[in-house]
């Protein structure tokens, strides 16, 4: 998977994907706010929403109690 | 029609005779270009993933091969040039995933050279076939040296189809890119080996009256149908 790791921690680029969750956000703005390529953070939104890190409501992205929690983990 | 047994036949036959014989079809210019969904060196990506952005699909035979190789060191090398202009790339070939991060370990490796772009690993040739990149009298488990430019849109702009022997131009891609953001951009066509800061040709008119005018629009005249401007 292109968002976790093999020890279950959380990738790089998801960690920058549901860092720039502190406000609900579209992917533009995640894009804006992360520097992550729009590409990659639509693919990177449909593989954490599918883990339950993330929730769609109206377009906007809010990163979810378990996100923050596997957010947490992640950082060094 | 298989050019074998006779039988009518689609794309989606599955007889043994027929997957020798039918060649799929290309997609057309200025059409949606077709859709996927495809595991990459980043992940599962689908074409949808690029609305906002120009997209570079581009095909090589096969990892670990020479041509392909200076190719992949070129269009890395150019990619900031691409990003410049809104352009993604996607590279494809029908190899493994695993196939492809050795080889982009291998090329930054050996030549230093980091692949920022994804590859689509299309062992089942779903996008290869889809977009008519499997040429069979070439080679029938490879695809060919393809390149698709797809606009904002997701609507197919450009095509080009290379032969196994010869290897990209990477400006000569960047330059198409530049001619039809320019020609977006102002409405205007570009003429032979055009490039950006070079005079750009008015749309002719289509009436006789236009015609007429033309001499008079300021624009440098060679004769009605053939006007260039600066932009």
């Amino acid at each position: 998977m292109a968002c976790v790791n093999a020890d279950g921690s959380l990738t790089p680029i998801a960690q920058k994907v549901l860092g720039a969750l502190e406000q609900p956000a579209t992917v533009t703005e995640i894009n804006q706010r992360s520097g992550v390529p729009l590409y990659r953070v639509r693919a990177s939104v449909r593989e954490l929403a599918q883990l339950g890190m993330l929730e769609e409501k109206n377009e906007l992205f809010c990163i979810t109690e378990k996100g923050q929690i596997h957010l947490a983990i992640g950082k060094p | 029609m298989c050019e074998d047994c006779g039988s009518s036949c689609d794309d989606n036959c599955t007889s043994k005779c027929c997957q020798n014989t039918i060649v799929p079809g290309i997609p057309r210019l200025n059409e949606l270009a077709p859709s996927f969904e495809a595991v990459t060196t980043h992940g599962t990506l689908k074409l949808a993933d690029y609305e906002g952005n120009w997209l570079i699909l581009f095909s090589h035979p096969a990892d670990f091969t020479p041509v392909c190789t200076t190719e992949f060191i070129a269009f890395a090398e150019i990619f900031p040039e691409f990003q410049k202009r809104g352009v993604e790339l996607i590279g494809l070939s029908i190899d493994s995933i695993y196939a492809h991060i050795a080889w982009v370990r291998n090329i930054e490796d050996k030549f230093g050279i980091k692949i920022p772009f994804p590859i689509i690993a299309d062992l089942n040739q779903e996008v290869s076939k889809a977009y008519g990149m499997v040429m069979p009298s070439a080679s029938k488990t490879e695809t060919i040296r393809c390149v698709f430019i797809i606009d904002p849109k997701g609507i197919l702009r450009a095509m080009l189809y290379y032969p196994m022997s010869a290897g990209r131009n990477t400006q000569e891609i960047l330059r198409l890119i530049d001619a039809l953001q320019t020609s977006d951009m102002y409405s205007v066509a570009t003429p032979a080996n055009w490039k950006p800061g070079d005079k750009v040709v008015v749309p002719a008119p289509n009436t006789q009256e236009g015609a007429e005018q033309r001499m008079s629009e300021g624009f440098d005249y060679f004769d009605w149908y053939l006007c260039k401007k600066d932009v």
